[in-house]
């Protein structure tokens, strides 16, 4: 019996996901419960759904995790668990359902930074990133570059001062009358229009730090005070600003930090217009450039398990309790 | 037979042991700091009785209605450890609780409350050892109706003086609590045993929705 799986537990926001990955990141089983049909009702994610929905679906997707990876308990290493940031009311949910099951199994229970878990998930099914590396997260709650001199050694180059590209991208598609998520939706249209309006890029030139709220004030302002706004075109001109600034700055990271790959994750990794603007940056820069598959790049229980990890090899056993401020220099 | 019960309702976790309907350990009789985490009072609670986790073999869990944070993070700990250990759980409302204990003491019909948003209150009514019913609205609505054909009461919750004051024609005795004690968990848990559930059913909180 090989005691080198890790049971990871994701709760953070409003998808309960439970993942088995071995030492190598193989990734054994991985569900995720989704709350979509939950949230889209209200536009938006609402804690007090999200923490119910968790509670209802956390145990089946433990044992459906188990079940479709076919290992035992005896054959667990730890159970890793995302400790913070996030909400909560959800955190609390999958927190506790780890302690609950490393007593009954007598397993060791780790709380996980989500962020670390983000930044390792590139890693996942097979070994993408090589280090140093850049790291560009872009997601529904977070948005900076990193500098990764090796899967643990982490240095945050800049984040968000406000909003996130994945938020900004919600609101942006909510004024297009989109629905949520607006964010594949609000890359669709662009696709369709032509980028004609000159929106603002917030900090373009000022190092490494992101900002997004004047840009979404600037979307808002325009279609108040635009009688017939083309909205393919908004959405063209709000895509072209948003990949204009992650471009520039991963840019400056690049040449500023002697990196050998560009890794981009989050949410917002999915969306096509990232991709190819990656593609040609990295193409210019002579950088390999590493997108995990779609599914590893939003949340999901299999990047903490990987993280978990790293936690082990370096006996950092922290406890699984909430952590809601972590940044990514905390484990 | 250990039996483990988790009540979630009171101002903080509250853990207790039995065996036999005989209280071993309840952590509100721990002189701790505040806000310890159910794990740690979980370990203090085998330490002290020199049992270990595979003695359990049944969970009681308090399923509120209560502070929803608390009651969700008792009843993932629960669900969770049943599951784990293979055993089943027992869910029990915070309602049921506050009844069973202050029947014991009074003897008398209890209306139990617990505060929530928007004027509203989880209402509960407890008569002859049992939980008549539960209900979530207005106060005064909700009182009016359980004690229908009743002129005497106990109160126990948020809304004792309330209530007092709400219905001067009904005599009403103040429990001077705002909870049922957890030790009830382990001294009635016979009550509990015929709703145990175990994987894939297992214990969700009470909400206004599930009412
Ligand atoms: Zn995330």
């Amino acid at each position: 019996m090989n005691n080198d799986i890790v049971l990871g537990i994701e709760t953070s926001c409003d998808d309960t996901a439970v993942a088995l990955v071995n030492s190598a990141g193989q990734v054994l089983s991985s569900v995720v419960a989704s709350q979509l049909d939950i949230h889209s009702a209200f536009g938006g994610i609402y804690p007090e759904f999200a923490a119910r929905a968790h509670i209802s679906s956390i145990i089946p997707t433990v044992h459906e995790a188990m079940h479709r990876a076919d290992v035992k308990p005896e054959q667990l290493l730890a159970i890793g668990v995302t400790r913070g940031p996030g909400l909560i009311s959800s955190l609390l949910v999958g927190l506790n359902t780890a302690a609950g099951l490393g007593l009954g199994w007598n397993k060791p229970v780790i709380g996980i930074n989500h962020l670390r878990g983000h930044l390792r998930s590139a890693d996942l099914d097979q070994q993408r990133v090589k280090y140093p590396a850049i790291i560009l997260l872009v997601s529904g709650g977070h948005t900076f570059l990193a500098y990764m001199e090796s899967t643990t050694n982490i240095t945050l180059l800049g984040s968000t001062r406000d909003d996130s590209v994945g938020e900004t991208y919600d609101k942006v598609g909510r004024m297009l009358g989109l629905g949520y998520p607006g964010g594949p939706a609000v890359d669709k249209l662009a696709a369709t229009g032509h980028p004609t309006i000159a929106f603002p890029r917030p900090l373009l030139r000022t190092g490494f730090e992101f900002s997004f709220s004047g840009l979404k004030s600037s979307v808002s302002r325009y279609l108040d005070n635009c009688e017939n706004p083309v909205y393919e075109d908004v959405a063209a001109s709000f895509v072209q600003s948003v990949m204009e600034i992650l471009v520039k700055k991963s840019q400056l990271a690049i040449k500023t930090y002697p990196a050998k790959s560009f890794a981009i994750v989050g949410g917002v990794a999915a969306s096509p217009q990232l991709r190819s603007a990656a593609a040609k940056l990295s193409h210019d820069l002579k950088i390999e450039l590493c997108l995990p598959p779609v599914k590893w790049s939003t949340d999901n229980a299999a990047m903490i398990a990987l993280a978990t990890f790293d936690y082990l090899n370096l006996s950092m056993l922290k406890e699984p309790l909430p952590e809601l401020h972590l940044t990514i220099s905390d484990f | 037979m250990l039996t483990l019960g988790i009540s979630t309702s009171s101002g903080q976790f509250a853990l207790v042991f039995g065996e036999n309907n005989k209280l071993l350990f309840n952590s509100d009789e721990l002189q701790f700091s505040a806000n310890k985490d159910i794990t740690e009072l979980m370990l203090k609670g085998l330490e002290v009785t020199a049992k270990s986790v595979r003695d359990i073999s049944n969970i009681i869990v308090d399923i509120g209605p209560g502070g929803t944070s608390r009651v969700r993070t008792g009843i993932a700990f629960a669900n969770s450890l049943a599951y784990s250990l293979g055993i089943s759980v027992c869910p029990v409302s915070s309602m049921e609780l506050a009844g069973l204990d202050a029947w014991a003491e009074f003897s008398l019909p209890v209306i139990a409350t617990v505060k929530s948003i928007g004027g509203n209150a989880y209402i509960g009514f407890f008569n002859n050892g049992k939980l008549v019913g539960i209900e979530y609205g207005n106060l005064k609505n909700i009182v009016t109706k359980f004690t229908e054909g009743t002129d005497e009461i106990v109160v126990v919750g948020y809304h004792r003086d309330q209530i007092r004051e709400m219905f001067p024609e009904l005599k009403i005795t103040d429990s001077g609590k705002l909870f049922g004690n957890a030790r009830i968990l382990a001294e009635k848990s016979d009550l509990f045993l015929d709703r145990a559930v175990s994987f894939p059913q297992y214990a969700t909180p009470i909400t206004e929705k599930t009412l």
